[in-house]
């Protein structure tokens, strides 16, 4: 039970109160506090027990009636102090009970007031002392050898490190290198406690999402940078715009990982919901992932079914399965690697060999354009001369056989005998003049090929095999090409709209004059040795053709091109010319075999002619290497790349393609779902998708 | 016969906690609804925050305006505890996690958890204490305990005093002299009280047992009194021990609040400058 004494009664004790801020020093030191205790500022009140009180007193004499004022000097020491005291003040009013004074000390209450004062006063000063460290308000300034001396000093401003890949970011400019809005000045960053700025803008100056002309301009933002997965999407026009910093949160320190993305923020946008990837993902594509259209053809089935395991090339199969030849890791994809590398062994020859006639020197149907395209070269025109020789011998005999016959009537046996003799040398010239003329002869039935080339008609747009059609186009060709070698070449290819110098490349203008003027010699041009497979620019009788220097021969790829450009014209020749080309052959046409030709209505009628880096599913992602080493024990890759038996049926009702189109089944989602499981391998969106397209480091910040 | 009285606090403090517990469940919700959508919501917890740490400092002011009629000490500090509480979920929320990684985000995050701490701790300690002191059964305003003890110690020093004139035998005055004088210059024993241990009252029983046997008849009276004064002496240094770290925990607590809010402010500085 609580025991009361009543010792804190107003005549019992001194007032006090918890919020006093001080205290006798006495009482401090546990002794006897003195009545009065301490000033509210502070200074010792006991040095006496109290302040007298001076009363009036008006005493009126009853005798004479006179009023006299009294004067006392009453002790007003309070009753807990024992009250007014015997001695009584001292006559001048002060106190006459005197003690030596103490030092008041601070109440604890005081002391806490203190305390939190000089905390406010030391997280001031510290955030002060460090504003300006690791980069603070005005960034770190390097010396004179560019040695930044705050990096690594604990900063008031900095949140926390930044992440590895930005660690070096802001070693230069500091805090500005992203937050532009305070400037470098102190009224600047100031100011930016009032001005809204977007973080996110300083990070698409360095980052672009496939916008290249913004390398070209500094200032220039990525007009998609901010748009939902940096794309639009034209059934999405309600798809939310996003900051950077909505998902990359900075300052997390060196380690963190800025890059993380949870499936409630894919499901945010997404209208197709789902649980997880093993309980409800959308099913694959019906071909996935063959859907898109195929750069290549190459037919897996009857390549492994049967050319790899021929005896005739089983020394150049492939050894070590698929990873033989798909050795180029993109982005997680396995691609092929080069032509060198996987098919040149078999394929590199048929190549070689697949040449073009680019012109051929044909049969013109007036004899005058052929002596005027033999004069070009300096030849004379051969069908006159070996006549007017024989018309001269013969002229020169005449006289001779007059003067013989006068010779005769007259008996002048030696005019006679000087007359035969003369006679016998006419007769050799004239025989002389006769073979020559036989010659000439020979001569008119021309050496030359019965119609112009495919591509010579399409240049010189006239028909390949109408001699009266070409003729005159032809003369004047070869008429120019004897004497300026492929100029007239080129002419008809600008002309045509085609790159002479690239279709050209590396035809020698002595060649095309050397096969010319043997044509016009009326003789087959013999070159010095048989032109070798991928010889490239070659002559022989009386053909100009090319040979392919190799694979992605650089002149048949632009033959191509032009064939593929006048895919379709109505130009003389034009189809003969795309058909020699484009059309699987001999020619270069041969590439398309493996290579896919654009369709011909196709709106860009150009040949992809290596396999796309670019993924062409640029949200999902698939890392081939973790899956390498956890397949089916010997399946290997077929344990998610099965072949379709020939004769099957693709998802879509389409029967086993030919031999340029896909040959696989489709990946089948249940495979995924035996390792991507609650309590197996994660199976998270971010595993398999991503959220940028294209995302790159633009080239003025590398 | 016990009496309860109707405690309308606790239904109040927990209606607090309940309605603190479902602002804190619904920010945590529209925070985690702001992330999915690649928004960010630290701004409104931010806010929420720095609101809830201001108005848990208005209890220190409600407490130098005692003679203002805003309502019982009692639901100030009920408020002040679900405010707290509601406090610490909110940091939880606001930063995702319990600590930071810059310096000043660390010193700051620092400076919240022992806070925090020690306001849970004085929480459970001043719901303990009270019972302590009740215990005691004697009551003394903190500030005069260093008068009751002086006064103690003359009581104690005229009991001596008394029992020598008494009986003419030096006994009490040297047991006095030897033995009790310094546990009567100050309060003694403050582990002991504060742990609730008996080392004092051993001390003191042992001192009185064995002089007991040494002193006469007419020195019972003296050392009657003498004892009483000490076991007093016991009482008023428990309620020193106790009512001492009482204040000084909340002088621990404050301290620590007025430097976490100072970097709350700075804080607030940074974040409007820095990261919008």
């Amino acid at each position: 039970m609580t025991e009361d004494k009543n010792s804190f009664a107003h005549d019992r004790s001194p007032y006090e109160r918890p919020n006093f801020p001080f205290r006798c020093g006495r009482e401090a030191a546990f002794g006897k506090p003195c009545p009065r205790g301490p000033s509210a500022g502070g200074d010792c009140q006991g040095i006496s027990d109290c302040t007298p009180f001076r009363t009036r007193k008006i005493v009126t004499n009853a005798e004479t009636g006179e009023e006299t004022e009294i004067q006392r000097w009453e002790c007003r020491r309070p009753q807990h102090a024992g009250g007014p005291c015997a001695e009584g003040p001292r006559p001048d009013g002060t106190c006459s009970c005197i003690h030596p004074p103490c030092a008041p000390k601070p109440t604890i209450r005081r002391q806490r007031g203190r305390w939190a004062m000089l905390a406010v006063a030391a997280m001031v000063a510290m955030a002060l002392a460090f504003v300006g460290a690791a980069g603070g308000i005005i960034g770190p300034k390097p010396d004179a050898d560019g040695i930044l001396s705050h990096v690594g000093w604990p900063s008031s401003v900095n949140p926390g490190p930044l992440s590895g890949k930005h660690e070096q970011f802001t070693a230069k400019d500091g805090c500005i290198s992203c937050h532009v809005g305070h400037s470098d000045t102190l009224t600047g960053w100031a100011g930016a406690l009032f001005e809204r700025t977007t973080i996110s803008e300083s990070c698409v100056s360095c980052h672009s999402f496939g916008e290249k002309q913004a390398d070209a301009d500094p200032k220039a933002q990525s007009p998609m940078a901010f748009a939902a997965h940096n794309t639009k999407f034209p059934n999405r026009t309600d798809a939310p715009t996003a900051t950077c910093t909505g998902c990359h949160t900075e300052h997390k320190g060196v380690d963190a990982s800025i890059t993380p993305m949870e499936d409630g923020q894919c499901s945010a946008c997404h209208t197709t919901k789902f649980d997880s990837f093993s309980k409800s993902h959308p099913a694959f594509g019906a071909n996935f992932p063959h859907e898109s259209a195929r750069t290549i053809k190459f037919p897996h089935g009857k390549h492994l079914e049967t050319h790899f395991v021929d005896q005739r090339y089983i020394d150049k199969a492939p050894k070590n399965g698929c990873v033989s030849c798909h050795t180029d890791q993109v982005d997680g994809r396995l691609l092929p690697g080069s032509f060198e590398n996987g098919c040149a062994a078999c394929h590199e020859l048929a190549i070689k060999e697949q040449g073009m006639v680019v012109f051929g020197l044909p049969e013109l149907s007036d004899p005058e354009l052929t002596a005027e395209a033999r004069d070009s070269c300096g030849f004379p025109v051969p069908q006159l001369e070996p006549a007017r020789a024989t018309l001269e011998a013969l002229a020169e005999a005449l006289p001779t056989m007059q003067a013989l016959g006068e010779n005769a009537e007259s008996g002048n046996l030696n005019g006679v005998m000087t007359a035969v003799e003369a006679l016998g040398e006419a007769q050799a010239a004239i025989a002389e003049a006769q073979d020559e003329l036989a010659e000439a002869v020979d001569m008119s039935e021309a050496v030359s090929l019965d119609s112009l080339s495919p591509i010579a008609a399409f240049l010189l747009a006239v028909p390949a095999d109408d001699a009266d059609e070409y003729s005159e186009a032809a003369a004047a060709f070869l008429i120019a090409a004897a004497a300026e070698g492929q100029a007239p070449l080129a002419e008809a290819i600008d002309a045509k709209g085609g790159d002479a110098t690239a279709l050209l490349a590396g035809l020698s203008p002595e060649l095309v004059t050397e096969v010319t003027c043997a044509w016009a010699a009326n003789t087959e041009y013999e070159p010095k040795q048989d032109p070798e497979p991928g010889a490239g620019w070659t002559a022989q009788e009386l053909q100009v053709s090319y040979l392919p220097t190799g694979h992605a021969d650089a002149v048949t790829k632009e033959w191509i091109a032009l064939g593929l450009a006048n895919r379709g014209s109505d130009d003389e020749g034009a189809e003969a010319f795309a058909d020699l080309v484009l059309s699987a052959g001999d020619g270069p046409g041969r590439c398309f075999k493996c290579h896919v030709a654009p369709a011909a209505d196709a709106e860009k009628q150009v040949v992809q002619w290596a396999i796309p880096r670019v993924d062409v599913r640029p949200f999902t992602a698939f890392n081939h290497d973790p899956h390498l080493n956890v397949l089916d024990q010997g399946a290997g890759c077929a344990t998610c790349h099965r072949q379709l038996e020939p004769g099957a049926t693709l998802a879509d009702g389409q029967s086993r393609p030919g031999p340029h189109a896909n040959d696989f089944k489709p990946i089948d989602q249940a495979t995924c779902k035996d390792c991507h499981r609650p309590g197996g391998v994660r199976q998270d969106c971010a595993l398999c998708h991503r959220y940028h397209s294209n995302p790159s480091i633009r080239k003025r910040t590398m | 016969m016990i009496v309860r009285t109707v405690n309308s606090v606790r239904p109040f403090g927990y209606t607090l906690a309940a309605i603190g517990a479902a602002v804190i469940a619904g920010l945590a919700y529209y925070s985690h609804q702001e992330h999915l959508k690649l928004s960010d919501a630290t701004f409104v917890t931010g806010w929420v925050l720095l609101t809830a740490m201001v108005s848990l400092a208005l209890f220190n002011i409600r407490k130098r305006l005692s003679m203002m009629p805003m309502g019982r000490a009692a639901y100030w500090l009920a408020l002040h505890v679900v405010v707290g509480l509601f406090a610490v979920g909110m940091f939880i929320v606001h930063t995702g996690g319990i600590w930071a990684t810059g310096f000043y985000e660390q010193v700051m995050a620092g400076l919240f958890w022992a806070t925090a701490l020690s306001g849970v701790f004085g929480w459970l300690y001043q719901r303990a204490m009270p019972r302590r002191l009740t215990r005691i059964g004697y009551e003394v305003v903190y500030e005069r305990i260093p008068a009751e003890i002086a006064a103690l110690r003359e009581e104690a020093e005229e009991a001596a005093l008394e029992g020598v004139g008494a009986s003419g035998e030096p006994t009490l005055g040297r047991f006095y002299s030897e033995t009790m004088q310094d546990f009567f210059r100050r309060p003694r024993f403050m582990i002991s009280h504060l742990l609730g241990a008996g080392a004092a009252q051993q001390w003191v029983d042992l001192r009185f047992r064995t002089v007991r046997g040494l002193v006469g008849a007419q020195e019972e009276p003296a050392l009657a009194r003498l004892e009483a004064a000490a076991r007093r002496k016991l009482s008023i240094d428990a309620h020193y021990a106790i009512q001492r770290s009482l204040k000084l925990w909340v002088a621990v607590h404050v301290v620590l609040s007025a430097a976490m809010l100072t970097l709350a402010v700075w804080h607030l500085i940074l974040v409007h400058v820095y990261a919008r």
